[in-house]
């Protein structure tokens, strides 16, 4: 069963991009019109926009949560080359005559990239309070708040050069493994032979280092990344958008003679879009289904079943509404079940199914 | 399972004619749908679709503007069809809008408990029965009340529709639930099952047929009410053959010839009925319906009945000619095709086991019969209960998952079957796999709906594999509402041992009370969770606000620390400072300054504050006839008075003094020359004691 909601944003120009908080009750939207807008949901589980601010001297791309442990901070990037952080001023919230309305103050901007930042991402909680930021000039920068307490202070820890234009970057979530950061190029020149490359964080010496440059695997831009919530896997699964979507399992194999981790690249399941590019992946907070959006202007759900075979369980338009016949969630990847399920709603007609189904 | 193709071909299709037309990608496709292209290609002029995925199991889409990184002023100009319109899509595993089905999920849950608790201590398989039929208990509930709520006169079309909706789902499953029961739960004795397929279809007639049967008695000629003969052959079928006999005697044909109805009604009152089988071979059994069936077509065919064709076609019925089944009339008087079919294994085949091939043959032509009959074509629902009769459980488990959004069903059934050992004789190795999977599926459905957690949650911690994984990740994404909900969670993370997700819990909600000023609470939170450095923190907050104000802010807190100021240093010496506090306040100066001096000298202060903890000392130092400190003490105070002179910044850049400096450096002095005073008089008093 889908429902859907409809929410009006008060962006004067079109979204680059939304981001939820931990527990899915806060969203922060972000806008060409250079402002970032917060919405709540309050009781009656309706989101009420309450705030809005002017966060950059550009479009605004991304904006992200850090964890609640840190406070109700957000990160965005821009196309003005900065990097903001912002906190939530709560003493406002206490004597401001609105009580729905709360206050946003700006406790850094990080100005170290000369070009556009496509791409802000807060490090999984157990790495403390750090911060990756890719630009247009191939950079990949990593940001530290040594103090929690104190969000004004983010030295650049480091920079690590990517060569080529990068466009979005994932952090591995995985508590078991060492840090880990993936980036992606849109770069279409042909100088670019990997689209796909993994930093690794090596305790002696200090210092993150490239392990490992996926080729071979994916031959187009990669518009965007995505590793799996780690639920206690030796290896990790990555999602990645480019043309069609890749799911690429890394298995650590050890260590070479420097101390870093081997990786073993395999590749289990392309998932269809026709071809098409596909702008994002997204998992769910279990890693049991993927989303992705598609040039096509389709969503698309997919599900791996319980012996690990993908398939798309369904999909929506941009405006919310499904497309696919099917009632969701079946139990997705049993290849009879589905061909019995098309044989069967071919067959049709069925007011019975229709009305529990239909969504 | 495995071997069965997934059909590329028509999911193409179907995934063409969803996304093809006007999306330009499949240029050749017809553009079926008019209302769909047009809303794609103005999806298309706006930019790029996105989204983002909603922990609470939904995903934000939207529309982002195409040329991503260039200047944003450039291409402003192209956006006439400008959206910044959202839209949150939620999916859900099961539709918890009805108090019914939230009664379902909370029973149910209390069964599953109970079954895990007998299945760690082996597993009987009449626990397994009994367990499947409260889990049917608890839906028959569940569709009760869902009928009840129909009745209500306040209901919106479309919740009423939806209602409707979950109870037609609900009773069809009941009924899937019971077969699946009979055929793969229940250990039956030989020919036992004949007679659980009509109590199954006489239980899920649900009264219909009494309602029919009491109409047609009711008239004053029920013979010649028109559903006479329909109900007659409808009560043959459910082997109920008493109230057959009962409707007979009205009949006028019968009346009329009394030779005719004596001669129907020994066969009817001979038909063997298997309840016990006990003391019985399948051999014996099978001689006595033998005897029985040859007696009915021997009437038959010396045309005893043919005076009355409807008596004749009942004859026809006991005698099993498969003919009679595939009258119109007959097949009109059955609800459902598995009515018929249970009718027909009564009168061809009652000693049929749930593993016969027969059974498989028979139920569909069943189906085929009636579908013909009927114009229709098979619902879902019918194809669930066709695989159940072909014995193949895990076809069922699947079906029911990919056609319901429902996991009740399948995740319950699963792991009963589980238990049963069912899954292990369809040779499945990955029975336990299934069932956890399944598992897991309800419990993330579960999870979603805001009082539903901590049912989540123990679903989870059955699953031997995955389950601790999810439970960490999910125990986190739980929205601290409340502090009761807070408490609750950390108690649940203590039982499971997730230390590391407790104490992330605390670290939330200190931050948030820190966040919102409630410096108390946000201690506590703190302690709770062990959190050393924001305990640290917190208590350096708590003094810089002391010194601020002259006062302590909560101060309950502060003097109910006891074990807990372990944790930091800093909470340690907040502590202490407010126990001289109060000694001071009770005047017990001796007393307030050896807590003093202690603080000063034992390292646990912070330099910083040095200077404030000194100042406090001024009023002990300027008591009358009173001499706080002993010479020693003394020493040490000038001591560190002096580090703190010696130390600080302004000493050497004289015009820089600001006002602050100044009352530090009046303060000084004024503190320096208490002390010597004091030293003095100490002095003078330990000479006095010599």
């Amino acid at each position: 069963m889908f429902t859907s909601k409809k929410l009006s944003a008060s962006h004067k120009d079109l979204i680059h991009d939304v981001s939820y908080d931990f527990y899915g009750r806060r969203l922060a939207t972000c806008s060409s019109d250079q402002t970032v807008q917060v919405w709540d949901l309050d009781s009656d589980e309706q989101w009420k926009p309450t705030a809005q601010w002017k966060s950059h001297s550009g479009s605004v791309w991304r904006v992200t949560w850090a964890h609640p442990e840190f406070g109700q901070v957000l990160a965005t990037c821009s196309f003005d080359r900065t990097v903001a952080i912002w906190e939530e001023q709560v003493n406002e919230r206490k004597t401001g005559q609105s009580s729905s309305e709360t206050h946003w103050v700006l406790k850094a901007s990080l100005v170290d990239s000369r070009t556009s930042v496509n791409d802000v991402k807060f490090a999984p909680r157990h790495l403390g309070l750090m911060l990756a930021t890719c630009s247009s000039d191939g950079k990949l920068r990593i940001y530290e708040a040594p103090d929690v307490m104190n969000l004004s202070q983010w030295p650049l820890m480091h920079v690590l050069s990517c060569k080529i234009g990068t466009s979005c970057l994932s952090w591995n979530p995985s508590r078991a493994h060492p840090p880990m950061i993936i980036i992606g190029t849109d770069d279409p020149s042909q100088a670019a032979t990997t689209h796909i490359q993994i930093f690794e964080f090596s305790g002696d010496p200090k210092k993150w280092i490239n392990i490992h440059s996926i080729v071979g695997v994916v031959f187009e831009p990669v518009h965007d990344i995505a590793f799996a919530p780690n639920l206690g896997r030796t290896h990790h699964i990555l999602a990645i958008a480019s043309k069609d979507v890749d799911i690429i399992h890394l298995v650590p194999e050890g260590t070479d003679s420097s101390g870093h981790t081997k990786l073993e690249v395999r590749t289990p399941a392309q998932l269809d879009h026709k071809g098409s590019q596909v702008w994002r992946v997204e998992w769910n907070v279990t890693g049991t289904i993927l989303a992705t959006a598609a040039d096509d202007g389709c969503i698309r759900l997919h599900k791996a079943n319980y012996q690990g075979t993908w398939q798309c369980i369904s999909s929506f338009h941009g405006d919310g509404s499904v497309s696919t016949p099917a009632p969701i969630p079946p139990l997705a990847g049993t290849p009879s079940a589905t061909s019995s399920a098309t044989a069967l709603s071919a067959m049709g007609n069925s007011h019975l199914w229709r009305e529990l189904g239909d969504l | 399972m495995a071997d069965v193709e997934y059909d590329e071909n028509d999911e193409e299709r179907s995934s063409a004619s969803r996304v093809g037309a006007g999306s330009g990608y499949n240029g050749d496709e017809e553009e079926e749908e008019a209302t769909s292209s047009l809303t794609m290609s103005e999806v298309h002029t706006c930019g790029r679709v996105l989204l983002r995925t909603n922990p609470r199991n939904s995903i934000a889409i939207f529309t982002a503007p195409y040329d991503d990184h260039d200047d944003d002023h450039s291409n402003s100009d192209k956006e006439t069809a400008t959206s910044t319109d959202l839209y949150e899509v939620q999916w859900s595993g099961i539709v918890l809008t009805t108090d019914s089905v939230r009664k379902l999920v909370s029973q149910s849950h209390a069964f599953f408990m109970e079954l895990q608790e007998y299945a760690g201590k082996g597993m009987d398989p009449d626990v397994c029965v009994k367990y499947s039929r409260l889990y049917r208990v608890a839906l028959y509930e569940c569709t009760q009340g869902l009928n009840y709520e129909c009745e209500n006169v306040d209901l919106e079309e479309n919740e009423l529709q939806d209602i409707k909706g979950q109870l037609e789902m609900y009773s069809l499953l009941n009924v899937l639930w019971h077969l699946c029961e009979i055929l793969f739960i229940e250990t039956l004795p030989v020919g036992c099952l004949i007679q659980q397929l009509l109590e199954w279809v006489r239980w899920h007639d649900r009264g219909d047929t009494d309602d029919v049967m009491n109409d047609v008695m009711s008239g004053v000629r029920p013979d010649t009410h028109q559903d006479y003969w329909s109900i007659v052959y409808r009560l043959t079928l459910q082997g109920r053959i008493d109230d057959v006999r009962k409707l007979l005697t009205y009949s006028s044909y019968c009346k009329e010839n009394k030779k005719v109805f004596d001669s129907i009604d020994e066969l009817l009152r001979k038909v063997p009925m298997i309840k016990s089988v006990i003391g019985h071979s399948r051999t014996e059994l099978m001689g006595l319906w033998f005897v029985w069936n040859q007696e009915c077509k021997r009437r038959r065919d010396r045309q005893d009945f043919v005076g009355c064709p409807q008596l004749n076609l009942l004859c026809g019925l006991l005698c099993g000619d498969k003919s009679c089944f595939s009258r119109p009339e007959v097949i009109d008087c059955c609800k459902m095709w598995y009515d018929m079919l249970v009718g027909r294994l009564l009168y061809t085949s009652p000693l049929i086991l749930s593993t016969d091939y027969d059974l498989h043959v028979i139920a569909k032509d069943c189906l085929k019969l009636y579908c013909d009959h009927k114009g229709t074509a098979p619902y879902y629902f019918d194809t669930f209960i066709l695989s159940a009769l072909e014995n193949k459980v895990i076809d069922v488990i699947k079906m029911v998952s990919s056609k319901l959004s429902n996991w009740w069903f399948v995740s319950h059934m699963t792991n009963l079957l589980h238990h049963r050992g069912s899954l292990v004789t369809s040779q499945l190795e990955y029975g336990s796999q299934l069932s956890e999977f399944l598992l897991i599926e309800y419990a993330t459905a579960l999870f979603v709906h805001p009082s539903l957690w901590e049912v989540a949650i123990s679903y989870l911690s059955y699953c031997p594999t995955q389950g601790r994984h999810f439970m960490c990740s999910l125990v986190e994404r739980v929205p601290l509402t409340t502090s009761t909900k807070a408490l609750k969670l950390i108690r649940l993370c203590q039982r499971y041992e997730m230390t590391e997700e407790a104490q992330s819990i605390c670290r939330v909600l200190a931050r948030r009370c820190y966040g919102d000023g409630r410096m108390g609470s946000a201690l506590t939170w703190c302690i709770k969770g062990q959190d050393a450095t924001f305990a640290a923190f917190l208590a350096e907050k708590y003094f810089d606000f002391y010194e601020s104000i002259g006062e302590f802010g909560d101060l309950s807190i502060l003097d109910y620390l006891g074990d807990a100021v372990l944790l930091s240093n800093r909470l340690a010496f907040l502590s202490k400072y407010r126990d001289f506090h109060k000694q001071y306040s009770f005047g017990n100066y001796e007393a307030a300054g050896q807590l003093l001096v202690s603080l000063l000298t034992s390292g646990i202060t912070l330099k910083k504050y040095w200077l404030t903890l000194l100042t406090d000392s001024i009023p002990l130092l300027q008591i009358p006839d009173k001499c706080v400190f002993s010479s020693a003490d003394t020493y040490e105070l000038l001591h560190i008075l002096q580090e703190i002179d010696n130390t600080s910044s302004y000493s050497d850049q004289k015009d820089m003094i600001t006002s602050q400096d100044e009352f530090s450096i009046n303060k000084i002095s004024l503190l320096r020359l208490a002390l010597v005073r004091n030293l003095q008089s100490s002095l003078v008093l330990r000479e006095r004691k010599h």
